[in-house]
């Protein structure tokens, strides 16, 4: 998106003031609430991060320099970019799927509209992009680590959003195909228009649910979803557990990339936080349900939870800046 | 254009008493419209005769303005003096 030279000030302004947030005003909460991490909450420096993590996500998308209003001005620009012809393989949309209601009820991260919109994945790209979220690497580092020793001839990306994942294991597991999957048409469109052309031969997005892929049986000897299951409730973070079991071949791994809760009570408190300030309502319900037991149940033989630094020096402690609880959730289904 | 807009729910509060949640979203955003016009003027002097050839960065730039900005925030004297 090229936003005029007034709006690319106040996203510069917001990107400016989040980095201070997240870094020094962080910094002092974690260590005024060290003497009382219980009572936390109360402080005045708490009340101020909350504030801005909550309204400093408002500014970047609401209002008339805010990225949505940007992406509509420039509506017809941006919808020509995925208007070109593709070929036929890369991209599949189903216009009679009914998306879920967690999915249609609240606008995700405050982005109005959330990714039912058709600017909606443009949206989202620009709102990542400088590497807010997910730390510019982290997508190659995650597939890197998934893929190394093991040999994948077929991949399903869950929840694959403008296709960050889907490409990043394309190009981990050099031989391997993989399918993206997401319910937002905006995001699949995206995804398959900017997909790299070396890889293109090896790639396809659907639009899809990943409770209810309608993938064929058998046929994956990888699944995986990058910061999917967190923006799902309990029962369809179920149902996503048995249709991966489905699609699994015998013997395939899973493997998530998602947020569980810091064990440090401060971290705790703020993750829980996040949860309702950032518009991620089903934040907490995936950490409820016990993995373990849930792919046992479905037919996996061990599950392993293993906190993932998504840059060299992340995990330490004292913790150098706000930063979500990053966790690899891998389980291999019985051969 | 589709219509976004979603039906009105009352926006979240943080501090103890809400007129200053409210407040603290006027202050921002004239803090927002400041480092807009700033970076206009920067522009324009940037252009005039004479300007400094080496013109500021601006990611670095909006960095030190947030920092002057925020800082009152950390609660912190300045020069010591009674707690
Ligand atoms: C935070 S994004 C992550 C996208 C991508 N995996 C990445 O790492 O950039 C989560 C994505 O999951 C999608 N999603 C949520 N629920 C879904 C479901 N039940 N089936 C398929 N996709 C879903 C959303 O539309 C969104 O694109």
């Amino acid at each position: 998106m090229r936003p005029d030279a007034d709006s690319a000030a106040h996203q510069r302004f917001v990107a400016a003031a989040r980095a201070y947030w997240r870094g020094p005003l962080f910094r002092e909460l974690y260590r005024e609430a060290q003497a009382a991490p219980d009572t936390a909450a109360t402080l005045t420096t708490h009340r101020y991060f909350a504030w801005l993590e909550r309204h400093l996500q408002r500014m970047k998308y609401s209002g008339p320099r805010g990225l949505s209003a940007i992406a509509q001005r420039q509506r017809d620009d941006l919808l020509a970019q995925v208007a070109g012809p593709l070929p036929p393989h890369l991209l599949a949309l189903d216009a009679s799927l009914a998306a879920p209601d967690y999915w249609t009820d609240h606008d995700i991260h405050q982005q109005p509209g959330g990714l039912r919109d058709e600017l909606g994945a443009f949206v989202y790209r620009e709102a990542v992009g400088g590497g807010v979220v997910g730390t510019r690497g982290l997508h190659e580092r995650f597939a890197a680590r998934v893929v190394r020793d093991r040999r994948v001839k077929r991949v399903l990306d869950l929840g694959c959003g403008f296709g960050r994942s889907t490409v990043a294991f394309a190009q981990a597991a050099d031989q391997a195909h993989v399918d993206g999957i997401d319910l937002s048409e905006s995001c699949v469109t995206l995804a398959a228009h900017e997909s790299p052309e070396a890889l293109r031969g090896r790639l396809a997005f659907r639009q899809a649910d990943a409770a209810a892929s309608g993938m064929p049986a058998g046929a994956y000897d990888l699944v995986t979803s990058t910061m999917l299951l967190h923006e799902m409730p309990e029962s369809a973070v179920r149902a996503l557990i048995a249709e991966t079991a489905r699609v699994l071949r015998p013997g395939g791994i899973v493997a998530h990339l998602d947020f569980l809760p810091p064990a440090d009570p401060v971290l705790r408190l703020l993750f829980e936080g996040h949860a309702r300030r950032n518009n991620e309502p089903f934040l907490l319900e995936h950490s409820r349900i016990d993995l373990a037991q849930a792919y046992a149940d479905a037919g996996f033989a061990r599950v392993d939870v293993v906190a993932f630094d998504e840059e060299d020096g992340a995990l330490a402690q004292p913790p150098r800046a706000w930063r979500l609880p990053w966790h690899m959730i891998v389980a291999e289904k019985h051969a | 254009m589709p219509d976004l807009s979603p039906p009105p729910r009352p926006e979240q509060t943080f501090f103890a008493d809400p007129a200053l949640d409210r407040l603290m979203g006027v202050t921002m955003a004239l803090a927002a419209e400041v480092y807009v016009l700033r970076s206009r003027l920067l522009a324009l002097e940037s252009r005039m005769p004479g300007a400094a050839s080496e013109s500021l960065v601006p990611d670095e730039d909006a960095a030190a303005f947030v920092r002057r900005l925020c800082e009152p925030l950390l609660g912190e004297q300045q020069a010591r003096g009674p707690l």
